[in-house]
C-alpha cells in the first residue's frame, strides 16, 4: 500500500497534535419510551475520547452499546447529562462523526453503483469533479477503486462493509463511529478487515469508537477498551491495551500483554465487574 | 446485430406461442365440424373477416380504437399523478394520514363501476365523463402502492440519510423516492389496467363512442364475429398496455431494473 501518496491530503488535516479531548460523556443517562413503559437504557456513562484514539466499547447484548453509540452520532438525545463533541453539545448528526452500520446490504442503496453511493453525501456539496476525486480517493483508501461501476450487491459481504467505510470517509470525518462493524461477517474476512481499518486509521488520523461482543476483537484493534455491563447499562471496566502498532494478526496475538488483556475483559464480563 | 437479433430468437417464448396456436386450430375445427354450434361463437377465421369489415373502409374500428386509447392514457396520466401525490402525502405526513386515512379507505372500497350512471348524469355521455372515471379508478392501486412502499423503506436507510447529513428534501429525493420507486411502478401497472376496465365498461354502460361502445353496438345488431372481433382487440390492447409498460420501465429506470435482475439471480 502507498500509504504516503494516498493519504496525503487526510494526513495533513488529521494529523493535529495527538490528545486532544474530541469526545466527552458527563454523567450521561438515556432513557426510552416503549409502547407501555419507559425503560432506562444507559446510566451514569462518564468517559472521554482522544484525538486519533481507537476505542472499543464490549459488552454483553442489551446492555445498551447501540444507544451509546446512537448518542455519540447524534441519531437519539440523552435525558439526561452532558454530550461534547469538540467541546460542542451534540445535538443531532454531524459530519464530523459519521456512524458506519453493521448491517451494510440495508444500508448501502442498491439502485446506486459504488461510486454513487459513495458519491451520495457530497451531492450538491461540492463541484463534480471534486467529488469524483474525493470519491476515488476514498475508495483508494479501503481498496475499492477498481469496483466503481458495480452494484454494491455484486460484492462480497467484506466488499460491502468496506464500501460503507468509503461512503463514511469521503466526508473526511474526524471520528468513525461504528456499530458492530464486522459483526455480520466470517472469521477469515473480519481478520482482513481488522487490519484494513487499521490501516485506514493510520492513513487519516481519524478518531474511531466501536462497538462489539466480541473481546478479541476489541482488543486487537483498540487503544484503549472500555466494558459496558448491567441494566441499564454503565462502563464498569476500562482498560489501555498498550500493544505496539502496526498490529500483526500473528504476531500481536501472541504477546503475553494481549493474552492478560484478553483476560481481563473475559474475567470483566463474566462477573460483570471487577470482583 | 446478428448476435443481438439471435439472442432475441433464444428468448422468445416458442412453446407458447405454439401452445395459443393450437388452441385456436382446434377452436376453428371445433366451429367448422359444428361439434360447437352457437351461433354467437364464431370461429377464428370468421372473427378475423369480421376485423377486416370493421378494419376496411366505412368501418368504425379506428376512430373507436382512437377514441379509447386516447381516454385511457389520459385517464391514467391524471390518476396516476393524483394518486402519486396523496399517497406520498399520506404517508409521508402523519396529520394528512390522520386526516384523510379513512376517507381513502371508505371511498377505495366503493366500486368505480357503480359511479358510472351517476357520472354520466353529471358530465354527460362524452370523453370527459370516461376520462374522470378512468383517473378516478387509476387513482387508487396508484395511491396504495405509493404509500405502501413509502412505508417499506428500511428504517436504516433513514439512519444513514441523517449521519450523512442529507436534508429532507435530499432524502425524499435520493433515498425515499428511489426506494418506493419498484412499488410505485407496480401501482402504475396496475392503474392502467384498471383504467382501460373501467373506460371500457363505461364505454358500454352508455358513453356514446370507442371501443367498448362499438361491441355493445355491434351485439345488439346480432353481429357475433364483429362482436368477438372487438373483444379481442381489447384483450391486445390489455396485453400492450402491460408489456409495452414493462419495456419502459427497462429503458427509462436501469437502476430499479438492475434491483429486479438481482432478485432474479
Amino acid at each position: 500500500m502507498t500509504a504516503d501518496t494516498a493519504s496525503e491530503p487526510y494526513a495533513t488535516a488529521r494529523r493535529t497534535d495527538a490528545g486532544a479531548v474530541i469526545f466527552e460523556l458527563e454523567d450521561v443517562a438515556v432513557t426510552l419510551q416503549s409502547e407501555r413503559a419507559e425503560r432506562q437504557i444507559l446510566e451514569g456513562v462518564t468517559f472521554r475520547v482522544r484525538e486519533g484514539e481507537v476505542v472499543g466499547v464490549v459488552g454483553p447484548s442489551g446492555t445498551g452499546k447501540t444507544t451509546l453509540l446512537r448518542v455519540l452520532s447524534g441519531l437519539i438525545r440523552q435525558s439526561a447529562g452532558t454530550v461534547l463533541l469538540d467541546r460542542k453539545p451534540v445535538l443531532a448528526p454531524t459530519q464530523e462523526a459519521v456512524t458506519v452500520f453493521q448491517d451494510y446490504s440495508s444500508a448501502l442503496l442498491p439502485w446506486r453503483t459504488v461510486e454513487r453511493n459513495v458519491a451520495l453525501p457530497l451531492e450538491g456539496r461540492t463541484t463534480k469533479s471534486e467529488r469524483r476525486q474525493r470519491v476515488l480517493r476514498a475508495l483508494e483508501i479501503v481498496g475499492l477503486a477498481d469496483r466503481v461501476d458495480e452494484y454494491p450487491w455484486r460484492l462480497s459481504g467484506g466488499m460491502q462493509q468496506r464500501v460503507q467505510i468509503a461512503r463514511a470517509l469521503v466526508l473526511e470525518p474526524r471520528v468513525l463511529l461504528m456499530d458492530e462493524p464486522f459483526g455480520a461477517l466470517d472469521a477469515i474476512t473480519k481478520g482482513s478487515l481488522h487490519d484494513q481499518l487499521l490501516d485506514v486509521q493510520a492513513k487519516t488520523g481519524a478518531t474511531i469508537v466501536f462497538i462489539t461482543h466480541d473481546v478479541e476483537e476489541a482488543v486487537y484493534l483498540s487503544d484503549r477498551v472500555m466494558v459496558i455491563h448491567g441494566a441499564p447499562g454503565q462502563i464498569v471496566h476500562e482498560v489501555h491495551t498498550e500493544l505496539p502498532r502496526p498490529r500483526d494478526q500473528i504476531a500481536t496475538r501472541d504477546l503475553p500483554r494481549y493474552n492478560a488483556v484478553r483476560h481481563e475483559l473475559a474475567q470483566v464480563l463474566r462477573d460483570g465487574g471487577i470482583a | 446485430m446478428v448476435a443481438s437479433l439471435r439472442r432475441a430468437v433464444d428468448r422468445f417464448n416458442w412453446l407458447g406461442l405454439a401452445c395459443i396456436i393450437a388452441v385456436l386450430v382446434v377452436w376453428q375445427l371445433l366451429v367448422s365440424a359444428h361439434i360447437i354450434n352457437y351461433s354467437s361463437l364464431p370461429g377464428p377465421i370468421q372473427i378475423w373477416s369480421g376485423f377486416r369489415q370493421l378494419a376496411g373502409s366505412g368501418g368504425q374500428l379506428w376512430s373507436a380504437l382512437w377514441h379509447t386509447v386516447r381516454c385511457v392514457l389520459e385517464a391514467w396520466l391524471i390518476g396516476v399523478a393524483i394518486g402519486g401525490i396523496a399517497g406520498l402525502l399520506i404517508a409521508l405526513n402523519p396529520t394528512v394520514a390522520g386526516w384523510g386515512g379513512a376517507t381513502v379507505d371508505l371511498l377505495r372500497s366503493l366500486p368505480v363501476v357503480a359511479l358510472i350512471p351517476v357520472a354520466i348524469l353529471i358530465w354527460g355521455t362524452g370523453s370527459k365523463a370516461e376520462v374522470i372515471l378512468g383517473a378516478y379508478a387509476a387513482l387508487w392501486p396508484m395511491l396504495i402502492n405509493t404509500a405502501g412502499g413509502v412505508r417499506g423503506v428500511p428504517p436504516r436507510l433513514r439512519d444513514v440519510a441523517r449521519t450523512l447529513g442529507l436534508s429532507r428534501w435530499g432524502t425524499l429525493r435520493k433515498i425515499v423516492l428511489p426506494a418506493t420507486g419498484g412499488a410505485m411502478l407496480v401501482g402504475a401497472r396496475l392503474a392502467l389496467a384498471t383504467a382501460l376496465v373501467i373506460c371500457v365498461v363505461a364505454e358500454m354502460l352508455g358513453l356514446q363512442s370507442g371501443v367498448g361502445n362499438q361491441l355493445v353496438l355491434e351485439q345488439g345488431a346480432g353481429q357475433a364475429a364483429r362482436t368477438w372481433a372487438y373483444i379481442v382487440l381489447v384483450g391486445v390492447l390489455g396485453l400492450i398496455a402491460n408489456v409495452g409498460l414493462n419495456k419502459a420501465v427497462h429503458v427509462m429506470f436501469p437502476g430499479v431494473s438492475a434491483i429486479s435482475d438481482r432478485s432474479a439471480q
